[in-house]
């Protein structure tokens, strides 16, 4: 073959292609493939490369699937979105409505300046709070569970005439159920009307209990320690959550969370008329005093030795008892109380001791010296301790120990001047003193 | 390699159960795999890599498996597991030519070309006589098919050396039965040209 022409290759052996597609045959099949040695290192290689990813396979089935995994799974990102913002939309619409949530009419009404937190009840008992800024208001309705910021004094005033007036500076909300409020902090008088039913029909409510009231009158002071006093007629029952007790008017509970609520009328406070400090002295056999207490109550004038009543005396309309005590001879020694009407007929402790002397004596008064400079004259002279002394009618002053100076100028037709002293009980001495 | 006995659905069966077991990582499978494939598999890289060296051709064949091992449970049966072999074999032939520039060194490496090339050593086992007749013929035929473009040399590869129908020449190199049509006739033309002109220089 090889001595064919090289030149006409058409007629060589190359134009048989089928002579050529033989030799392909051929080649591939005496093309060697790798020796012994590298197919042992490749197969080497595989069968590693097998149990490493066999082991990774099995690692991967062993792992659980965790929760988290799967909701991410599930939620891929757009999901989540879509959910949390119909969720939102839903929520959205189910607590507000088409109107913002129902408010239900309290039947009160609310005169001052206040801020209203207005109370907004949705469906599925949700409920929430709208603000609205502090403005003076003058017959704003409240509603159930609406929150009072008071700016000023805020009279809130129930259909049956019922009123609370709440301090400025106190927040309470009126009751969601009933007629009444909650008082968070501040202070709260009341003038809760009678009821004819005898029902319990108003109710406050303070972090440390609960006042429910039959008609009456009382002031509530917020705190842990609430002290409450009522006054007028009626019947009041004092809660917290350990026990309940019914006040009377005039007294005073003192309410704190956790321990048994005790009714307790507060001891009267008795005033004189006198200069004196520390005790009573008086020119008057009968000495007068004014005290107040409750309307209706009565006060009891007390010997301080012997715990003796001495005399007792009503209070009026307005709980003011004006009047005199028994007739004193020389000193005596007092306490005071009071007793509140039914239905409870508590007493009060008794005040503290008042000591009371009668001094019908007038006090004593000399003119020691009297000393003329030009127009000038200087006067000297000594009373009763504690006296008052007055020259030509005017005051001066009087020394722990009763000696006293006063200047004064002569006059053309001034020839006796008047001192006058008056002593504690206010006894008085009166003189005229020659200028000459 | 193809059991001729048994039915082209039956074989099809037989080796997706046997990529079912490699896809699990059975050690028995992947060995047996590689003992029915790796012939193919290095007999396709030696003629489409023309100047392959035994290391590369030993990274090539194992890179390949390493290539069937992690995929063999995308296997459907679709095609012969030869051709689904030689899929893969060609991604990492191709890859091999692209790292080892191979078209740069083409043209040196045709002219350096002899007969005790590592990848092409004579089967000791063929007849004498002859192999003496045949063995220019093949070394003329392998230095035309190696000056071949990539293309044409590997449509020529498998459908001659490979012995590959048409259809899975097209599917091996995942072009269209148009066009592996076309790689196949061009290439035997310039084959032709090309053992004539190398016949000419001898």
């Amino acid at each position: 073959m090889s001595n064919k022409d090289p030149r006409t290759p058409e007629d060589g052996r190359w134009s048989n292609e089928p002579y050529t597609e033989s030799m392909l045959a051929e080649s591939g099949r005496r093309a060697l493939s790798l020796n012994e040695t590298r197919r042992a290192a490749v197969l080497r290689v595989l069968l590693a490369e097998a149990a490493r990813l066999k082991e990774l396979s099995l690692r991967a089935a062993r792992k659980p699937v965790g929760w988290l995994r799967l909701v991410a799974t599930v939620f891929t990102p757009r999901v989540a979105l879509g959910v949390s913002m119909f969720a939102a939309l839903a929520l959205l619409v189910a607590t507000y409505g088409l109107f913002g949530g129902a408010r239900i009419p309290s039947g009160a009404t609310l005169n001052g300046s206040a801020a209203i937190s207005e109370r907004r009840f949705g469906p599925f008992g949700l409920q929430w709070n709208i603000g609205r800024p502090s403005e003076v208001m003058a017959d704003y309705g409240l509603h159930r569970g609406d929150g009072i910021v008071a700016n000023g004094p805020v009279t809130i005033t129930y259909a049956d005439g019922s009123q609370v007036v709440a301090a400025a500076g106190s927040s309470l909300a009126v009751l969601a159920d009933q007629d009444g409020v909650a008082l968070a902090n501040g202070e709260i008088a009341s003038t809760i009307a009678k009821s004819s039913a005898g029902d319990i029909k108003f109710r406050v409510e303070t972090p440390v209990g609960l006042i429910s009231v039959k008609g009456t009158e009382f002031r509530v002071q917020s705190g842990n320690s609430g002290v409450m006093e009522f006054t007028d007629l009626g019947r009041v029952t004092v809660a917290n959550n350990v026990a309940s007790v019914d006040v009377s008017t005039g007294e005073q509970v003192q309410l704190t969370a956790g321990v048994k609520p005790v009714a307790d009328l507060q001891a009267p406070r008795v005033t004189f008329e006198t200069r004196a400090t520390g005790s009573v002295i008086s020119n008057k056999l009968r000495v007068p005093f004014v005290a107040d207490i409750y309307p209706g109550a009565t006060l009891v004038v007390v010997d301080a030795e012997s715990k003796r009543e001495i005399a007792h005396y009503l209070a009026d309309a307005t709980g003011r008892v004006k009047n005199a005590l028994p007739e004193i001879t020389t000193a005596a020694t007092l306490q005071f109380r009071q007793a509140a009407v039914s239905p409870s007929k508590r007493t009060s402790g008794l005040s503290d001791v008042v000591n009371v002397q009668i001094d019908r004596v007038p006090p004593t008064l000399a003119i020691t010296r009297v000393q003329r400079d030009g127009d000038v004259i200087r006067l000297t002279g000594r009373t009763e301790v504690k006296s008052e002394v007055r020259v030509d009618g005017k005051r001066v002053e009087v020394s722990s120990d009763g000696t006293f100076n006063a200047e004064l100028t002569m006059k053309s037709d001034m020839t006796t001047v008047e001192i006058t002293a008056i002593d504690l009980a206010g006894n008085t001495t009166t003189m005229m003193q020659s200028l000459k | 390699m193809q059991d001729d006995n048994l039915s082209k659905g039956a074989q099809r069966d037989a080796d997706v159960a046997l990529l079912k077991l490699v896809a699990a990582y059975d050690q028995n499978a992947v060995a047996r795999l590689f003992s029915e494939y790796e012939v193919i598999v290095s007999r396709y890289v030696c003629h489409t890599v023309p100047d392959i060296g035994e290391d590369d051709l030993q990274d090539v064949v194992q890179e390949t498996f390493i290539g069937v091992l992690k995929s063999a449970g995308d296997y459907r049966g679709d095609s012969s597991l030869s051709t689904w072999v030689l899929r893969i074999a060609h991604y990492k032939a191709i890859d091999a030519l692209r790292r080892r520039k191979v078209v740069d060194r083409r043209e040196e490496a045709i002219e350096n070309m002899s007969s005790d090339e590592v990848s092409f050593v004579g089967d000791a086992s063929a007849d004498v006589e002859e192999e003496l007749v045949n063995e220019q013929d093949i070394h003329l035929v392998r230095k035309a098919l190696a000056s071949l473009d990539d293309e044409q040399r590997e449509a020529l590869t498998l459908r001659y050396v490979m012995s590959k129908r048409v259809d899975d020449v097209a599917a091996t190199m995942k072009v269209s039965r148009r066009k592996a049509e076309l790689l196949i006739t061009r290439g035997r033309a310039a084959l032709r040209e090309r053992l004539a002109e190398l016949d000419i220089r001898q």
